[in-house]
């Protein structure tokens, strides 16, 4: 059973349409990137989820209940992405504030607190005002709130906003630690580079509408494009190759051949065999997950303040 | 455990507000400035000498003597000398004294009226110069003003001594003189007793036209120093200080973080409400238990109503604080939410002096006339329908003089006729119908408040 399942979901606000029909189903113990520009509906979408904005129509089940219940609340952890925490308060009271209204017991919370934090790199901080606090420490105190109370899901908006790379590293193997924990991970981030590395699964939302959805790997797969290697002294048959209808570029030794529809790589093995050509390299070329989401959003109209950048695709 | 977690946030959201510590400050220096506030009893012989001269002694024997010679009249004139209070340990309400009456006799003319006193008595008539008729008249005078006549005339001039004692005494030739001796006096406690207050510890002491008995001074002190300005002061403050609780709990990033607790967005709004009202419910228990205190130690008038106090303007700041929570949820804004309930405290303070001065004592006065009726109508409805915020104030004055009366005036008389006097000035309003609307009014608009948040998308 999918531990998060929307079915169709739309969200209007007044005459805009913040989503637009989104259905979608997460396994248990799945990081799930969700990419999509500024107003795509990313925010609108976890905060039903979440349970802070009602659908205008459409269904979604957390863990098998209905989002906003407070059992599911209780086993769900968040860090919305313009958090501002009360600066009032320590990085420890505020844990131990939280916990009290989770309802964690006294005794466990103490512990778990300091143990949260000392995770994050806090605790020697944790009794200091977080006004006093950098963004970074703000964005590990943040990811440490969200997961202190051992959540099975886990909402984390952009966690490595404003990070170092050595915290964004650090993060970056806590949310996996969490993962071969069969935590479930619903991550949405800017920096695609990160999403790439952590996730299995990405969607990208696009003015409401969910446009991609498939494994990282499924997703930057170019089809039938090929990068091919022969062995030292060896000319590429290249008209040849030209002749049964591919698109052949020569880049530094190797060739990239882009095939036909339903054209299949093996027609090009076997001319090479053929010809007693010794084959060195073989790879299918992967795009990354920042061209995919360029490709894909490119078509698509400014976001609300971040204008879409062309650029040159990836052959 | 999840309402006392959000009590203790507003409690820490509330040490961390630098103005808490000027309120706190404040209400320190409040208590402390009451507590500096000494009461000194009057002396009893200057009181002796000004109830003296009302001792009507001359009006029988004038009245005798008339009869005999309607050309001729006989003033007493008369003066309290060698005042000595016998028990120096005892307060002078309460410790027996002794002083010499001494009545001079004048006797008057046709001629001298509208002097009576002539040069003698320091006014600038004819030069008054006895002859032999006048002598025989004093000498008459002298021989009616026994001790025992005296004594009565006593009693009847200065009502509050008691067990007086008259004994003939030495004295000039127009003059009678008689040692008094009482018992001390009719005043049961200190608090009856007349005081002169003085600030900062008796440095400052404080003018005042007429002495006035302590009760009436705490009177003074509750109602006005503390039950006007005092709460007038720290509501504002309260109002200042609370008005941000909401609006950063509705902050974009901080209230989502909240949302996704399990805890139902009805409860939180209440709970921080709740922690707003805590607030000003310790600031108040504060000042008004501090000075309770103060007052009671240094006077020994426990004002009991002082107490309840607390709870009653911890209800009338929930009437403000209520507008600051429904401004807070539909703005967001911590300036809104003050200057709403700025507004609505300006509102009914105005409603509630107006309905009182125009239309209570109005229709006191005079019927009104068609017009006005109709105008008087308008203006009740207004005052029905709003929280009572001033009524209350004026049934908590009444509580407070009802309260002091009934522990510093002994005669039944004296307290009938102050609550009479207090249900001229406030029969009009009850603490059932005031609490009731102003209650009414904070419920419908914390559910409204309750409402909107609940239903928001944030």
């Amino acid at each position: 059973m999918p531990v998060i399942e929307i079915k169709n979901l739309v969200k209007q606000y007044g005459k805009i349409e913040a989503l637009r029909g989104v259905t979608l189903d997460i396994q248990k113990g799945e990081i799930f990137g969700l990419l999509g520009q500024n107003g795509a509906g990313k925010t609108t979408m976890v905060k039903i989820l979440l349970g802070i904005t009602k659908p205008s129509f459409g269904e979604a089940s957390l863990m098998g209940e209905p989002v906003g219940t407070a059992s599911v609340r209780k086993r769900v952890g968040y860090l919305p992405e313009d958090h501002r925490f009360p600066d009032y308060h320590t990085g420890y009271s505020l844990l131990d504030f939280y916990g009290s209204v989770l309802g964690m017991p006294g005794k466990d919370k103490k512990q778990r607190i300091e143990e949260m934090l000392e995770l994050v790199g806090l605790k020697g901080r944790m009794h200091y005002k977080i006004r006093t606090y950098s963004k970074g420490m703000k964005q590990r105190l943040g990811v440490a709130q969200a997961i202190f109370h051992d959540p099975d899901v886990i909402f984390l908006d952009e966690p490595t906003d404003g990070v170092d790379p050595r915290g964004r590293r650090e993060i970056r193997e806590l949310l996996l630690q969490l993962k071969d924990e069969g935590k479930t991970i619903f991550l949405n981030s800017h920096l695609l580079g990160e999403v790439e590395l952590m996730t299995d699964r990405v969607a990208i939302l696009d003015r409401g509408e969910l446009i991609r959805l498939g494994t990282t790997e499924e997703l930057t797969q170019q089809r039938g494009l090929y990068v091919i290697g022969l062995a030292e002294g060896e000319e590429f048959p290249r008209a040849e190759v030209s002749k049964l209808g591919c698109e052949v570029t020569h880049n530094d030794g190797l060739y990239e051949v882009a095939l036909k529809e339903g054209q299949n790589i093996d027609t090009i093995l076997d001319l090479l065999r053929e010809r007693g050509l010794r084959l060195r390299h073989l790879t299918e070329k992967h795009t990354t997950l920042e061209d995919l989401f360029m490709q894909t959003v490119e078509a698509a109209e400014p976001g609300v303040d971040r204008p879409v950048r062309r650029r040159r695709p990836t052959r | 455990m999840k309402f006392l977690a959000i009590l203790k946030d507003s409690l820490r959201e509330t040490l961390d507000v630098k103005l808490f510590y000027v309120l706190g400050a404040l209400s320190v220096l409040l208590i402390l400035f009451v507590a500096s506030i000494t009461y000194k009893p009057e002396p009893m012989e200057p009181r002796i000498k000004s109830f003296a001269v009302m001792v009507p002694l001359a009006i029988g024997i004038t009245q005798d003597l008339q009869a005999k010679d309607e050309t001729r009249g006989l003033i007493v004139q008369p003066d309290v000398k060698n005042f000595e209070q016998l028990d120096k340990d005892k307060g002078p309400w309460e410790a027996p004294f002794r002083f010499t009456l001494l009545l001079t006799l004048l006797a008057t003319r046709d001629e001298d009226r509208g002097h009576p006193f002539g040069k003698k008595g320091g006014g600038e008539g004819p030069e008054h110069v006895e002859t032999d008729k006048d002598r025989e008249l004093i000498a008459e005078g002298k021989k009616r003003l026994t001790p025992d006549y005296v004594q009565r005339m006593v009693k009847q001039g200065i009502p509050f001594v008691k067990d007086v004692e008259v004994k003939p005494a030495e004295g000039e030739h127009d003059q009678a003189a008689f040692t008094v001796t009482t018992n001390g006096t009719t005043f049961k406690s200190r608090k009856e007793w007349f005081h002169t207050p003085a600030l900062f510890f008796g440095a400052l002491e404080v003018p005042m036209p007429v002495p006035m008995p302590l009760g009436i001074i705490i009177q003074f002190i509750g109602d006005w120093i503390v039950g006007t300005f005092g709460t007038a002061i720290i509501m504002f403050l309260s109002v200042i200080m609370t008005a941000s609780f909401l609006p950063s709990m509705l902050n974009k990033g901080t209230v989502d973080l909240l949302l996704v607790k399990p805890i139902h967005r009805t409860s939180l709004f209440l709970y921080k409400f709740t922690g707003g009202l805590l607030f000003m419910f310790l600031n108040t228990a504060l000042i008004m238990g501090g000075i309770w205190l103060a007052l009671g130690l240094q006077t020994g008038i426990w004002t009991n109503s002082f107490l309840l106090c607390i709870f009653i303007y911890t209800f009338q700041f929930a009437v403000f604080y209520s507008v600051s929570a429904l401004a807070a949820v539909f703005t967001r804004s911590p300036i809104v939410a003050i200057l709403a309930s700025v507004a609505l405290w300006v509102l009914l303070f105005a409603v509630g002096w107006t309905h009182w001065w125009f239309i209570e004592k109005g229709r006191e006065q005079k019927p009104p006339s068609e017009t006005q009726h109709w105008a008087y109508v308008g203006y009740d409805a207004v005052h029905t329908v709003l929280p009572h915020y001033k009524d209350v104030d004026w049934l908590t004055t009444r509580l407070i003089v009802e309260e002091l009366v009934s522990k510093i005036q002994a005669d039944p008389a004296d307290r009938e006729k102050t609550n009479k006097q207090l249900d001229k000035d406030y029969g009009a309003y009850h603490w059932r119908t005031s609490l009731l609307v102003s209650g009414l009014f904070i419920v419908v608009v914390v559910g409204l408040a309750c409402w909107r948040f609940t239903v928001r998308d944030y």
